[in-house]
């Protein structure tokens, strides 16, 4: 299970043979800094998407495949996938994320902070707040008050804000899919 | 809360699985290996996202398996620094809040980050914040169960990996063994209480809701320090 460095090669994330942990379990390439970091960021949605398949070509391939060695892949699935499903992330669609991501160029946000408002639909200016670094600063209210209404006119609502909106009967709203 | 990890590693196919195709093999191989799995200073590995690269697969004497160098990558579960996430209350102890996302359970948030002031209440076994409006001290329970917003300040990798015979005398971080640490921990801060420079008031208290509303100024240091929005979702959801 191990896998050397041989002399020749080089890590090109550590400076020095020591600080490297190829010699350890697994050769690993984290990257360090802070753009690399950011550029592998996934969303819910997508974690989402790629575990939905995952679970359908396992079905798909028949029974035979539950071998215990497959037990640590089905639990983490099951539950990744018990705990995404309960997040607005659940309705999204490439095109809507992709139609957020439009919508945000305007607001001069972070990649980490758009994340964050994509995977959990802030309704609330409290909520922006505390995703957004130092909002009171770069933000005046109605620029809070305008992203709030781009986030949740783009993004779909979650399955609980749905459900409550379903048992609102004396509320005439619009239709919240951005179809 | 999730990345993509590239990685690389060796991976062994025994010869009863030579009929198969070698990628769906592979990613057999390294699921079996890494799903449900903490990798020290990467994170908890949910899943394989895909292969990059395959290089030459090599067949060794006196083992009849095959050895496939794979590059590929992983998804893997690790929150960054001061994002905020939503989980359920797993229960609390005088070390803080014991809070759970369902497939991660190490995550604490200490007494110092909970809204202040917080006590813990002994026969109920639970966190309390006493939270004050002007018709008098209001008693949030954090109850097991509830959802709860939080800010992720710290994680820290504990190498849980066996120490040799040898070690004994090395390392500062060997355990004793009946000791069992959880290899990756999130330290979290669910203070919400604001201290932020200038701003103004948020109103509206309306009792059983959520409510603060001044601002006070902006502490500076390290740690956490309250923040408006976190704590219970009960706490901030409007009627």
């Amino acid at each position: 299970m191990e896998v050397a460095l041989s002399p020749s090669q080089e890590c090109k994330f550590h400076e020095s043979r020591d600080q490297c942990p190829f010699t350890c379990c697994l050769a690993l390439h984290l990257a360090h800094s802070r753009k690399d970091a950011n550029s592998a960021l996934l969303s819910n949605y997508e974690v989402f998407q790629l575990l939905t398949d995952l679970k359908e070509q396992r079905k798909e391939s028949g029974k035979n495949k539950h071998s215990s060695g497959q037990q640590n892949l089905n639990t983490i699935t099951y539950e990744t996938l018990k705990y995404i499903s309960k997040t607005p992330c659940r309705h999204q669609s490439p095109e809507i994320v992709r139609e957020f991501l439009t919508a945000m160029k305007s607001h001069k946000l972070t990649k980490a902070e758009k994340l964050q408002l994509l995977n959990h639909r802030p309704m609330t200016a409290v909520e922006i707040q505390l995703m957004v670094e130092e909002s009171e600063e770069r933000l005046t209210e109605e620029q809070i008050e305008a992203l709030l209404h781009t986030v949740t006119s783009i993004l779909p609502a979650g399955p609980e804000a749905e459900q409550k909106k379903n048992t609102n009967d004396d509320m005439t709203m619009d239709e919240e899919n951005p179809a | 809360m999730f990345v993509l990890v590239e990685m690389v590693d060796t991976v062994r196919i025994p010869p009863w699985q030579f009929e198969r195709k070698l990628n769906d093999s592979i990613a057999e191989e390294l699921n079996k290996k890494l799903a449900n799995k903490v990798v020290y200073n990467v994170g908890l590995c949910i899943c394989l996202f895909d292969i990059t690269k395959l290089e030459d697969a090599y067949v060794f004497p006196g083992d009849g398996a095959s050895h496939t160098k794979v590059h590929f990558r992983y998804v893997v579960f690790h929150p960054f620094l001061d994002e905020i996430l939503i989980g359920k209350i797993k229960g609390c102890s005088p070390e803080g809040v014991h809070v759970s996302l369902g497939f991660f359970d190490d995550i604490l948030i200490p007494p110092e980050s909970l809204q202040q002031p917080a006590k813990f209440d002994d026969t109920e076994q639970v966190w309390v914040w006493e939270y004050e409006t002007e018709e008098g001290a209001h008693d949030l329970y954090m109850d097991t169960g509830e959802e709860i917003r939080f800010r992720v300040v710290d994680e820290s990798f504990v190498d849980t990996s066996p120490t040799g015979p040898s070690s004994a005398e090395a390392t500062s971080s060997s355990e004793e063994l009946p000791k069992k640490e959880a290899p990756y921990t999130l330290v979290a801060s669910g203070e919400v209480g604001a201290r932020r420079e200038g701003g103004l008031c948020a109103p509206i208290c309306q009792l059983g809701t959520l409510v603060w509303l001044l601002v006070f100024p902006k502490a500076s240091g390290l740690g956490s320090i309250s923040e408006p929005g976190l704590g219970l979702l009960s706490w901030w959801t409007s009627s």
